[in-house]
């Protein structure tokens, strides 16, 4: 049964989940030369992160039962996938028992009677495991409004793979502590991006191009002349103090410098306080309710309404928002005025990449592959220490450290509870781009647009076939709104009236299919009864930091990849203390840049040579010496 | 960066464990840049340079990384490959019977637009082991003949026995491939790197810079 050779099964540290800090941590642990077992019992990457091709998407979503395995509902929906798996099967008999172990339907006292060497002992783990996306649904024209929606249906189910549906979509800053993580690790190496073409705010008055720049406020068509004036005047008076937060890139300084660096602290700046209310300091400024908010959601991209329910946005935070968003801009590629990047395929492609760079780093991946029990070694002053766990194939892995993802190392009949903020999510196909124009791109839809207003702002991430999420022609749209009260009868109204509101842009335009959920991250604190042996147990290695237990992607901020880096930098740190170097410049990757490094330079010299010759009508100069003797 | 426009081909390897995928690449590879591989690492990718009909294109080779021990290979290893190798160990049967697996495993993955077309080429290596042998020419020969004539080498990274003339198909079916497979304009996609990040540090705020 053991797939698994002996030599496998000794590791520094075992990864439960793919899912993208689990990933990151596993590439660092890698990289620092620990021995790393990652193992995931869906069949494919990015847990709660992953981005799914089309079958795969609709399978989990028309499975509205929250306790399912991700990749359950794939044969049931007639996956393509299984052709191959069988072929697996047939030649490989030891892949054969992929899902629903054996183990899974014996009672809890059965399990604890797995065979542990002696002096160890077994804690028996739920075979439940469950996901933070809850009332899930999907309908194919959901308005109907189409003829031949079936012809439309088999054309697209043809090649589910065009698609790559992100249940958590995420968005990078250019310039952000994630990306420079990105391109010291070499991670940056496996994944391409899109920019952000432009961000739209959907008013009243209808959609609205956001200026960034100053000509942009200048030739601005929607703004009243005084409001540019007071727009212009914000920005020059803010400069200083935001400029002086663009600091140095990590790339250069190295990651860990950089993470040293602190946030604002000059509080003279601007004669603000730091933690007061952002809105409040707007409004000393003098500014236009809707500048208020261009700035607020557009620039910020704050998640919250100014209701007394919700969080409040300090001066401290937007002023960080506020220096991610200009620092970044204009980095990467022209006629991108957004600093912000889409990874291509969504942002399962980059959890793949880190457990790429684990792999490189001898990390040893298996995917389908479950944990039953934990197993502790009992020391000699009596108590139990987590020494590793056992498989679903029987394998037992000796491992001194766990980490493991929000939906892994659950008890029987102990229910998750979610937090209070969740996100409400609504994916929907088009026909035509919703924001009018093609291109991957963000609108927000602050409160007061609509009337009457809705509950909290709305934000809209337009993806077309240039970010690899759907095929040419077709254009996805994920709405997205925070909120912090019970989802009530009706969670995505607000959601419905928005993508109502911009439909009613272009008549024309067809939703081909709607799919909508609740994303409830689970509290990491109250997820065991710690009066069992196995929960007091497990509560006991989360303390001694031999268990990490990574959260669920946040339901805020709804599209920012931020948290993530900093769960995983934190998680390594309190495994190997936070001197170790996290994630630095592998050898081959500082080669590989330096070689880049010099060609670029020979292209610029033959250029200039080039120049040179045209100019002076002489035969260039033949070598790199001769050049830099001659300067 | 760069202002030339480089071709540049994504080729996979795909076979079991243990049957030399690593091994062939740095043999290929490694006469140019054995400074890039560490013994004490796995493979990433290697890249070289190769002239095609009197065309400079850039191979960019791609290891599995060990990640197909447990068939545990990304969707994103696969995504836009240009060529797709697949390799047995010709003393190794069952090696060669999961070539079907694989192929097909990459065609789901990767969905190229017309897999029936779409370019493979067949390693059987370890030709050294001329004595152990166990999968005959004629059997390979003939099971790349019924899936729409996959070309078919025998190798030995061992003794470099071939390798540079597979590569040399391998990079030659690559780029016919690349030609064939944009019928659609694509925008540019960026990629992050270094060098772009310390441009950009010194960059001022420009006039047009809103803050």
């Amino acid at each position: 049964m053991a797939l698994l050779t002996d030599d496998e099964c000794q590791a520094d540290v075992v990864v439960l989940g793919t899912g993208l800090t689990e990933s990151i941590v596993a590439a660092a642990v890698a990289r620092s030369g620990r021995r790393v077992l990652h193992l995931d019992a869906a069949e494919t990457y990015g847990g709660a992160g992953r981005s799914l091709p089309l079958r795969e998407y609709i399978a989990w979503a028309g499975d509205a039962r929250d306790a399912r395995m991700p990749g359950d509902g794939v044969q049931a929906g007639g996956d393509l996938r299984s052709l191959p798996r069988h072929g697996w099967q047939r030649l490989w008999e030891p892949f054969a028992p992929r899902r629903t172990p054996e183990t899974a339907e014996m009672p809890e006292e059965t399990r604890e009677q797995t065979e542990v060497p002696e002096g160890q002992r077994a804690f028996a783990l739920s075979p439940e495991r469950t996901e933070c996306y809850a009332e899930r649904s999907f309908e194919w024209d959901p308005f109907q409004q189409m003829n031949g929606i079936r012809r439309k249906k088999n054309e697209l189910l043809r090649n589910p793979s065009a698609f790559s549906l992100d249940l958590s979509p995420r968005l990078l800053y250019g310039r952000s502590e994630h990306v420079d993580v990105l391109i010291e690790s070499g991670v940056a190496r496996y994944l391409e991006f899109q920019g952000l073409k432009f961000t739209r705010v959907l008013t009243s008055e209808g959609l609205i191009s956001v200026p960034l720049t100053k000509s942009e406020i200048f030739q601005d068509a929607h703004l009243s002349k005084a409001e540019k004036r007071m727009l212009m005047r914000f920005i020059t008076s803010i400069q200083p103090y935001v400029s002086s937060l663009a600091f140095q890139s990590a790339a250069q300084l190295g990651v860990d410098q950089a993470a040293k660096i602190k946030g604002p602290s000059d509080q003279s700046a601007l004669g603000m306080e730091l933690d007061g209310s952002w809105r409040a300091f707007l409004q000393q400024q003098n500014l236009s309710e809707r500048l208020q908010d261009f700035i607020t959601y557009s620039i910020c991209l704050w998640d919250w309404a100014p209701t007394e329910a919700f969080p409040q946005l300090s001066c401290r935070e937007a002023l960080e928002r506020l220096g991610a968003f200009i620092s970044s801009l204009g980095l990467y590629g022209r006629g991108t005025s957004m600093p912000l990047l889409f990874p291509m395929y969504g942002i399962g492609e980059v959890s793949q990449g880190y457990t790429r760079l684990c792999a490189v780093h001898r990390g040893v991946y298996a995917l389908r592959t479950r944990a039953t029990h934990l197993l502790a070694q009992e020391e000699e002053d009596g108590t139990m220490q987590l020494s590793g766990l056992v498989t679903c194939r029987g394998e037992q892995i000796k491992a001194s450290r766990l980490v493991a993802a929000c939906g892994e190392l659950l008890q029987d009949q102990v229910p998750s509870q979610s937090s209070s903020q969740h996100c409400r999510r609504m994916t929907v196909l088009l026909s035509s781009p919703p924001l009018g124009e093609e291109g991957v791109s963000l609108c927000v839809v602050p409160p007061q647009s609509l009337d009457p207003p809705l509950q909290n702002v709305v934000q809209v991430l337009q993806l077309d076939f240039s970010s690899g999420a759907c095929p040419h022609g077709y254009f996805l749209a994920h709405l997205s709104q925070a909120s912090i009260s019970d989802p009530g009868p009706l969670p995505f109204a607000d959601l419905d009236r928005v993508l109502e509101e911009l439909l009613k842009r272009s008549p024309k335009t067809a939703c081909i299919f709607r799919c909508r959920y609740l994303q409830r991250p689970r509290d990491v604190a109250t997820r065991w009864d710690v009066s069992t042996r196995t929960g007091g147990f497990m509560e006991r290695c989360l303390h001694e930091e031999r268990l990490a237990v990574v959260s669920d992607p946040p339901a805020v901020p709804q599209l920012l990849a931020v948290q993530e880096v900093h769960d995983a930098r934190r998680i390594f740190g309190s495994f190997f203390g936070a001197e170790s170097a996290f994630l630095p410049k592998p050898q081959h990757v500082a080669e590989e840049e330096m070689s880049g490094s010099l060609e670029e330079l020979e292209h610029f010299n033959q250029q200039m040579q080039a120049q040179e010759a045209q100019e002076a009508q002489e035969p260039p100069v033949a070598s790199l010496v001769q050049e830099d003797a001659e300067q | 960066m760069s202002a030339k426009k480089k071709v540049l081909l994504k080729v996979i390897i795909l076979g079991d464990s243990g049957v030399g995928k690593t091994s062939l690449m740095n043999q290929y590879v490694n006469k140019k840049f054995t400074n890039q591989y560490k013994a004490t690492i796995g493979a990433d990718f290697l890249t070289k340079e190769v002239m095609i009909d009197d065309k400079l294109v850039t191979m960019q080779i791609w290891d599995t990384a060990g990640q197909e021990r447990f068939q545990s290979l990304g969707v994103a290893f696969y995504r836009g490959a240009d060529c797709c190798v697949l390799v047995h160990d010709l003393t190794v049967p069952k090696t060669f019977e999961s070539l079907e697996v694989w192929r097909d495993e990459f065609l789901i993955q990767a969905s190229p637009r017309d897999p029936d077309n779409f370019p493979f080429v067949v390693l059987g290596n370890k030709a050294d082991l001329e004595s152990k042998r166990k999968v005959t020419a004629a059997r390979a020969t003939q099971w790349c003949k019924s899936k729409n004539s996959i070309p078919y080498h025998e190798t030995s990274a061992a003794t470099a026995q071939n390798v540079e003339v597979a590569f040399q198909e391998i990079a030659r079916r690559a780029l016919k491939q690349e030609h064939t497979e944009d019928p659609i304009y694509l925008p540019e996609t960026l990629t992050l790197n270094a060098n772009q990040q310390n441009f950009s540090n010194n960059r001022p705020m420009g006039p047009d810079c809103a803050c």
